[in-house]
């Protein structure tokens, strides 16, 4: 509502505190100005021997004491649930459960960097796997709905797929090439885009035809990936609302990733990365595209190209952001990461940024084509940019601002981040 | 439970004396590079992808996954008392042989990679002494400008379940109070020579006499336990 503030929220994890301790520790919240906390509800903890639920016999895990003690404190709480990269997202047992695995970056489970290797997990796609889950799940919204604000404190419940989301092991679940057909309505389709020969989905879908994609078209390729694995996340998040235990919650229930509020402070310029070859958050910890663990060169590149950005951006101070659809510009002037290739939603995103005043450059050149192959029209009309003769850069006005690209997209090694800031911190002056 | 930020494990490493002496790190894919670092006291400073490597004098560290495919890991594994206290690439040091290998680890410098190999060893005769009490308090120190710091350690069953940094007030307490039935507190002095191999020996040698000294300083306390977090 326009003119009512936003919580004051912080992160507490129950199970981390003493319970003793639990009255103080929210009382003294309350006091220093919290209104909400949002605390992760863990099934390893909470189901560390299967088919044992323990909500009530463990101090630590004592829920419902917990929500009374936030009730009577005068908080409203935000239950977190799902696969966050914790050890405690896990009970030991699940880990050996089902056929099909799902395969995650190993760093996802470390603070700080890691080498490039990938670890498996049972995916949640497996069915036995995700019917285990689900019988917890479904115990836990019963406890969590007797807590629901304005009789308790909970004012929201959210379902974290956390290292599912950078699962790249889907194309080896079976019902992977049944939403691929939800873009390619038929195989020919697929033959057509890629400029190959696959009979059926099947084979597109195979371990060979998943590499055979990505040496073809590797941006086309990723963007299906990602496309795919968002609706099969979708589907479950549909099992999950279908739980008769959900049903009283359902108003409260989100799922997917949450989107970490960060401060902003003016910057002259900023750098934005086109994310569909990387996994991972761009301004945090990102990870090569390996769909299977096979790293396609163009993908290895584009994952060494955001090291690179990273360690200079930090060291500048420059904010290094992922290109997200519908996000504000973070500057005057941005430079823009990205290859031939760029989807629609955040071709208008750039778009809309250009038209209000925002500068944007683009060193490997103005992306040409959208997900569909089709040629991207920066200005309705336009759709080849002109050059500006003899000059290194030309700026092509949209709206009140501008695209900025060179006139060769071979740019310097070497020194590609001097070259970058030099051109950017001059062209931001005003 | 490793309460060490990735900051906490960078001044580790300088107060271990290590970060002086700078090191490349790649990742290869077959044939093909995909990561390449030089690490210093700077940290990690990643290359432009595809810039061809300058010629230099460092010792280069190198992971070679076997392609096309990366490498594959355990993703909840009990790691040692290396990786868990020092910073990767550093934590490379320890991987070439072992449990924790990921992908194929080697060097062409010699000396280099022998000295690393020592230091590992010494780490490890230092895990054992770790394991050997449910709590240690190890505390490092070294001459010059480097802030010392104290470790607090909490080992079951040869795993750790809690590994931090102890404040101050907290390290200057440190044996006052009974806090484990197996207690024991170690002091390292890290050396400070000029050249990598001369400080890794120093290093080691240190490590030796730390182990020694703590053989007399270790307490034993019936009925004291300390308080064990989930999961065990």
């Amino acid at each position: 509502m326009a003119g009512q503030k936003a919580p004051k929220t912080v992160v507490l994890n129950y199970w981390e505190l003493t319970p003793a301790n639990w009255p103080h520790h929210l009382a003294a919240l309350k006091s220093s100005g919290v209104d909400e906390i949002t605390t992760f509800l863990p099934w390893g903890l909470h189901e560390s021997v299967q088919g044992i639920r323990d909500f009530s016999k463990t101090s630590r895990l004592k829920l419902e004491k917990f929500m009374g003690i936030a009730h009577q404190a005068g908080l409203t709480v935000r239950v977190h649930l799902g696969f966050p990269p914790k050890k405690e997202s896990f009970p030991g047992w699940s880990l050996s459960l089902g056929e099909h695995c799902a395969m995650v970056p190993s760093a996802l489970l470390r603070s700080g960097a890691e080498a490039l290797c990938l670890s498996r997990l049972p995916s949640i796609h497996d069915e036995v796997f995700f019917s285990t889950y689900l019988e917890f799940l479904s115990e836990a919204f019963s406890l969590l709905s007797l807590y629901r604000f304005p009789e308790g404190p909970i004012v929201g419940v959210h379902l974290d797929w956390g290292v599912y989301e950078l699962d790249l092991g889907a194309t080896a679940i079976g019902f992977y090439g049944s939403f691929l057909q939800q873009r390619y309505p038929q195989a020919g389709m697929i033959n057509l885009k890629y400029q190959c020969t696959f009979r059926d989905y099947a084979t597109a879908t195979s371990a060979q035809g998943t590499r055979v994609l990505l040496d073809k078209r590797p941006w086309l390729a990723a963007y299906d990936y990602k496309f795919c694995r968002e609706q099969m996340l979708a589907e479950r998040a549909q099992g999950v609302v279908s739980l008769g235990s959900a049903e009283p919650l359902i108003d409260l229930l989100s799922f997917g990733l949450v989107e970490q509020a960060t401060e902003t402070h003016p910057v002259p310029w900023s750098v934005v990365m086109e994310p569909t070859l990387i996994e991972g958050d761009v301004s945090q910890d990102a990870y090569p595209f390996a769909p299977l663990g096979y790293l396609n060169p163009q993908a290895a590149s584009v994952f060494g190209l955001w090291e690179y950005l990273r360690t200079h951006s930090k060291k500048a101070g420059v904010p290094l952001l992922e290109l997200r659809a519908g996000h504000h510009a973070p500057s005057k002037m941005v430079a823009v990461i990205a290859g031939r290739f760029l989807s629609q939603r955040l071709v208008r995103t750039l778009r809309e940024w250009a038209e209000s005043g925002a500068t944007l450059f683009f060193p490997f050149g103005v992306p040409q084509y959208d997900e569909n192959l089709v040629t991207l029209e920066w200005k309705p009309g336009v759709s080849r940019l002109p050059f500006q003769a003899g000059a290194k850069h030309t700026r092509f006005p949209l709206g009140q601002g501008s695209l900025w690209y060179p006139e060769s997209t071979n740019v310097p090694e070497v020194h590609f981040w001097e070259s970058l800031r030099t051109l950017l911190t001059e062209g931001a002056r005003p | 439970m490793n309460g060490l930020t990735e900051l906490d494990r960078w001044k580790l490493l300088e107060l271990l004396g290590l970060t002086s002496f700078p090191f490349r790190y790649e990742e290869r894919l077959g044939p093909q590079l995909i990561r390449s670092w030089i690490c210093s006291e700077n940290g990690v400073e990643a290359q432009f992808p595809g810039a061809p490597l300058p010629v230099s004098p460092l010792p280069t560290l190198v992971r070679a996954h076997t392609a096309p495919f990366l490498s594959e890991a355990v993703l909840f594994k009990n790691r040692s008392l290396w990786a868990e206290c020092l910073p990767f690439p550093f934590s490379s040091w320890a991987e070439s042989y072992g449990a924790e290998a990921s992908g194929e680890i080697s060097s062409l410098d010699e000396p280099w990679w022998a000295a690393t190999q020592r230091l590992r060893s010494s780490f490890q005769a230092l895990e054992e002494k770790i394991f050997s009490c449910e709590v240690t308090h190890l505390h490092i120190e070294r001459p010059g400008n480097v802030p010392a710091t104290s470790l607090f350690f909490h080992c079951v069953r040869r795993k750790y379940l809690e590994i931090r940094k102890l404040d101050a007030l907290e390290a200057s307490s440190v044996g006052e109070t009974p806090v484990a039935s197996r207690y024991q507190a170690l002091h390292l002095h890290s050396p400070q020579e000029a050249d990598f191999v001369s400080q890794v020996d120093s290093l080691c040698s240190a490590i030796r006499k730390t182990l020694e000294a703590g053989v007399q300083s270790s307490l034993h306390r019936d009925n004291v336990s300390l308080e064990t977090r989930l999961p065990l």
